[in-house]
């Protein structure tokens, strides 16, 4: 009698824990939608509280993106890298077929600018009679871009960007031993410069600064992991948020 | 003994201040948070079933473990082809060319974690898929050990008669060196920031080999491997779960061994003694899962706290990445930084020495609790020493929930890398330009899978603590009473590694 008192009991148990287990996976099945998420950057931060974008499987994902700054943003996992910048929005648009939690991060809106070393502009090494061009655009408007030998340090010079300026199609540097040619230029947008190197020495004429910038990256750096320690390292990236995309 | 623990992590040190601080080695994680419905499903489900083992236990009850066993070496066919010396030949030349490749890719490799072989290899594949495939296969590890494969072909080749040793092991030893060897390499995987860098990683690997070979030449290959190998014990630890067991059945052979046949009616998983035996003697068998670790009586010290801290590294390794870490980071984070250094890593080295400490001080105020209600005149040690092998299923499951998606996903990389495993642009196998498949595992296949084997594994605990309860204390009403408090812990175990899958991750 006790013996069959127990094995109703552990029957009913089973039978318990077994359909809660079916009900669960038989929950929540619905058709995948249209997604659109108007997100924007401010200051290196998602203005998104909390930042985090959820998703169904199976959904299309449209991420319409703004930025107060310039940089890179990464969806990792999807492996989604594009660029973002104050004057436009950038629109991606993916299929959410994978499920998991991925991080969106910011690379080099803090600190990348103009003054970077090889952020704009880096040519290769420039033997004697060679040239490099670079064409300035609206994403240069208004910056004044240093730039200097890579091969000579001392020797620099500095780009004004202004669209006020009369656009002439192409301005020529030439590139001596111990200066550039003119070393300080203004030009429009559109305009091209040509670099050309003169003398018997190879050059390399590279956008930014050289020590003293990325000296100051370092300390930016720094400042910034402290305040944010538990996201150590990972050079310059900063997380956005993430993206979940639940299963259905 | 102290030498060797300092050399290994001075050289450990090595380039401490640069890098990425990566939870568990290497590698991201893209997991969900275990929902809550599902998690207090799993929660339930473990205790009302730790009842409905105990009911089938009360009325079936056994005292010896006897066991089926199939062995796969008198299987027609089957055991030509595993007991083929040529077979076996290509298997270890194949693991030690890819040793080999390990080693060179680290050092000559390009020195970034995600382009280089090596830190996909070691992390991912090896292991996180050497502790799978340990605890659902056997213990391949011994099979596979490169460093005892070279070691015994160098002997070979210079005429050395096997087994052979300089010293002999000191006693006192016992397992200790394994147990320091795998604290540094645990402190790698959880706490040093730049276990990813290639380099590093060689180093370490470069080290820990001249350490094994030499621990080897010493003190003999078999008893080094049982004593100091770190990943030989460990993996031994986790095949113990597997359903594949070495024996030999001539006893005398047996009854010469140096160590490792504790077991008083037969000679199982003794690696010594197999490779000893005659042909006719060795058995390879198959066997229900988790029986293998009813089967030591009494382990040391040495082997329990092992155990003990096997255990806790595996939990701390998701613990670490949940907010309940992050919070006490920060609590701790201001004291800590005014030693200088690297904070977050010094955050982590505390929590892997205090997270062993206090599993093994829960661990032994239960088995206080054994020894009081089964009555028995054991000590508290001798209790802990008698049931820590019962909390190895939890630990297992645990551990393949925490990492499935990991290998799924991560592992992928080593497609890729099989084409350039240097890093240089080479495409050897036409599969370097190879995409990660994200979408190879689901979040729900992961859910149910993680809340599934940690349930599982928690019967099979409560199992394993009853048959070694029932072999130990003579009285089955007291054996059976003695049996709750442990239980008890294995909920709370069970219910510990399912919250943490329930929590998201942050690192």
């Amino acid at each position: 009698m006790n013996q069959q008192k127990q094995t109703k009991f552990i029957s009913i148990l089973l039978m318990a824990v077994a359909v809660s287990t079916m009900a669960l996976v038989a929950c929540g099945t619905s058709e995948p939608e249209d997604r659109l998420f108007d997100l924007s950057i401010e200051h290196g931060a998602l203005t998104l509280d909390p930042p985090v974008i959820k998703v169904d499987q199976g959904d299309t994902v449209t991420l319409s993106v703004a930025s107060d700054e310039r940089g890179s943003v990464h969806l990792h996992g999807y492996d989604e890298e594009f660029e973002v910048g104050p004057d436009e929005e950038t629109i991606v648009v993916f299929k959410a077929d994978a499920t998991g939690s991925f991080k969106l991060t910011l690379h080099g809106a803090d600190h990348m600018d103009e003054k970077d070393h090889g952020a704009i502009f880096k040519s290769g090494l420039l033997a004697k009679g060679e040239s490099f061009r670079f064409e300035f655009s609206e994403d240069q408007e208004g910056m004044v871009i240093p730039f200097h030998n890579h091969m000579n340090h001392e020797v620099k010079g500095s780009v004004t960007v202004d669209g006020d300026e009369a656009s002439k199609a192409i301005v020529s540097i030439n590139m001596g031993a111990d200066s550039f040619e003119p070393s300080v230029v203004s030009v429009g947008l559109g305009t091209t410069v040509v670099w050309t190197n003169v003398d018997d020495t190879q050059a390399m004429v590279t956008s930014g600064m050289m020590a003293a910038s990325s000296e100051g990256m370092e300390e930016m750096k720094d400042d910034h992991d402290e305040d944010d320690h538990d996201d150590e390292g990972e050079g310059d990236e900063i997380q956005l948020g993430s993206l979940e995309v639940h299963p259905r | 003994m102290k030498i060797y623990s300092s050399v290994l992590l001075a050289i450990a040190f090595v380039g401490l201040a640069v890098g990425t601080a990566y939870a568990h080695g290497f590698g991201e994680r893209y997991d969900l948070p275990v929902p809550l419905d599902l998690f207090v499903v799993g929660a339930a489900a473990t205790v009302a079933l730790s009842f409905v083992v105990i009911g089938l236990f009360v009325r079936g009850g056994s005292g010896g473990m006897r066991y089926p066993r199939y062995n796969l070496l008198r299987t027609p066919l089957l055991d030509v082809v595993i007991a083929s010396p040529i077979l076996l030949f290509f298997v270890r030349l194949a693991s030690v060319v890819l040793f080999g490749l390990v080693v060179g890719a680290a050092l000559f490799g390009i020195d970034r974690p995600l382009e280089n072989l090596t830190p996909t290899f070691v992390w991912v594949i090896w292991w996180v898929g050497m502790g799978y495939a340990s605890a659902l296969l056997g213990n391949w590890w011994r099979l596979l050990n490169p460093w005892s494969i070279v070691y015994d072909w160098v002997q070979g080749l210079a005429g050395c008669s096997r087994g052979s040793a300089m010293f002999a092991y000191p006693s006192r030893w016992d397992m200790w060196p394994a147990l320091l060897a795998f604290l540094a390499f645990a402190w790698a995987e959880n706490a040093y920031p730049s276990a990813a860098k290639p380099f590093n990683l060689g180093m370490m690997i470069v080290l820990y080999s001249i350490v094994t070979w030499a621990g080897m030449a010493a003190f003999g290959k078999q008893r080094w491997l049982a004593r100091g190998e770190a990943f030989s014990v460990l993996f031994g630890f986790f095949s113990r779960f597997s359903p594949t067991e070495v024996k030999v059945a001539n006893r005398r052979v047996c009854g010469s061994c140096e160590s490792d046949c504790r077991l008083d009616e037969e000679c199982i998983d003794c690696y010594s003694c197999f490779e000893r035996a005659a042909r006719v003697d060795r058995e390879l068998n198959l066997r229900p899962y988790g029986v293998g670790l009813t089967l030591p009586k009494r382990v040391s010290l040495a082997t329990a706290c092992f155990v003990v801290l096997a255990l806790a590294t595996v939990t701390f390794d998701g613990l670490s990445e949940t907010p309940l870490w992050l919070d006490f980071q920060n609590l701790v984070y201001s004291p800590i930084s005014t030693f200088g250094g690297n904070t977050t890593s010094a955050v982590n080295t505390l929590g892997l020495l205090l997270v062993p400490l206090f599993f093994m001080v829960v661990y032994l105020g239960f088995s206080w609790g054994v020894g009081r209600l089964s009555g028995t005149p054991a000590s508290v040690q001798e209790v802990a020493r008698t049931f820590v092998f019962s909390l190895v299923p939890i630990a297992l499951a645990y551990n393949m929930a925490h990492f499935i998606s990991l290998l799924a996903i991560q592992g992928q990389f080593i497609i890729p890398l099989a084409s350039d495993p240097f890093g240089q642009g080479w495409d050897v196998l036409g599969t370097a330009d190879y995409r990660l498949n994200l979408t190879v595992i689901n979040a729900k296949f992961v859910w149910y899978l993680s809340v599934g084997a940690i349930v599982l594994g928690h019967i099979v605990s409560v199992f394993v603590a009853h048959v070694i309860s029932v072999a130990e204390v003579p009285d089955r009403k007291r054996a059976l009473r003695g049996q709750y408090p442990m239980l008890a812990l294995m909920v709370i175990y069970t219910g510990s590694s399912l919250w943490i899958i329930a929590q998201p991750i942050v690192d």
